[in-house]
């Protein structure tokens, strides 16, 4: 059993389809296509268990797509389990 | 001819009890210290400690030897070879704790790994305690360059908060998928994550009245989006 403090680097790669319902009116719908980056970084992170196996993390990241989107990571708490 | 025999008829009844004491309290010390052997290591070995504590040791014989000792347990991260104040004590593998029963004192544990790297540890075995060593984690910079050859696989999940533009749309995300966890060094670990990334902006409930107040709409999303993300990246531990 160890606690460690871990750091993250990463880049995504998205491919996502973003609908885009307007203001009032439902029947503006819109869906758009992206494809893009998402360099995301996890500065602060918690790995416990015997083999590290338990990782909770603090993400944060950006994602910039090619049709002009742009995505704010703005915080995300993630827990990973890792087993053989 | 016997000129005393009434001096040895009880002599030898008396020799014969001490000579049964005797016998009885070697047998009895015998099986003391087979057992504090047996609960002590897993490679059979019993490290004596310093000459003036066996002295010490042995002039204390009729204490039980369990209550003389303490005991190490040294976990190791691969086969090591196990050194107790510089002598040989044995072989450790990683999959056992090695234990090591020793009287108390001060000691200096080292091991030296099969790749050629050792550390070393000073330890305070006290009476009737087990101390453990762990050797799995080393500190500082020797992290980055031993190396743990170990693949890990898992799943993530996580939430937060995403903006999906710059103008002030805000909402949940979510996310959950695979992970690939490859341990580089016992510092560095390589991992990417396969999954779906999903986020909703953004819920304007301000907006739903205009300027003068009148009512516009409902509460609404305004974007959901959803991403097939692959997002390799290096996780860095410091222990």
């Amino acid at each position: 059993m160890g606690v460690s403090v871990a750091g993250r680097l990463g880049v995504g790669i998205p491919l996502s389809v973003q609908s885009d319902f307007g203001s009032t009116a439902p029947t503006t719908a819109a869906s758009s296509f992206l494809v893009g980056v998402a360099p995301r970084a996890s500065p602060l992170g918690f790995a416990f268990g015997e083999s590290r196996e338990h990782h909770i993390e603090l993400v944060g990241g950006a994602i910039v797509s090619t049709v002009g989107g742009f995505g704010l990571d703005m915080g995300e708490l993630r827990y990973s389990l890792l087993f053989l | 001819m016997n000129p005393f025999p009434s001096l040895l008829r009880p002599v030898r009844p008396t020799l014969a009890l001490v000579l049964a004491a005797l016998c009885t309290f070697s047998a009895a010390a015998r099986a003391e210290g087979s057992a504090a052997s047996a609960t002590g290591p897993r490679g059979g070995v019993e490290v004596s400690s310093s000459p003036a504590t066996g002295e010490e040791a042995t002039k204390a014989a009729p204490a039980p030897l369990a209550a003389k000792t303490g005991g190490v347990s040294v976990h190791v991260v691969e086969g090591a070879r196990v050194l107790v104040d510089g002598a040989d004590a044995g072989r450790a593998d990683p999959a056992h704790p090695f234990e090591l029963t020793l009287p108390p004192g001060d000691y200096s544990i080292r091991v030296v790994y099969d790749g050629g790297s050792n550390e070393k540890r000073k330890v305070l075995v006290t009476e009737g305690h087990v101390t453990t060593l762990d050797f799995r984690d080393l500190p500082g910079l020797r992290l980055l360059f031993e190396k743990r050859d170990r693949w890990l696989m898992g799943f993530t999940v996580g939430g937060g908060v995403f903006a999906s533009d710059l103008e002030g749309s805000i909402g949940p995300q979510f996310e959950a998928g695979l992970v690939l966890n490859r341990a580089l060094t016992k510092a560095v670990e390589f991992r990417t994550t396969i999954g779906l990334h999903g986020w909703v902006a953004e819920a304007r409930g301000p907006n739903t009245f205009d300027q003068q107040g009148t009512y516009v709409g409902r509460d609404r999303i305004d974007t959901l989006g959803l991403a097939v993300s692959v997002e390799p990246g290096f996780v860095f531990h410091t222990r």
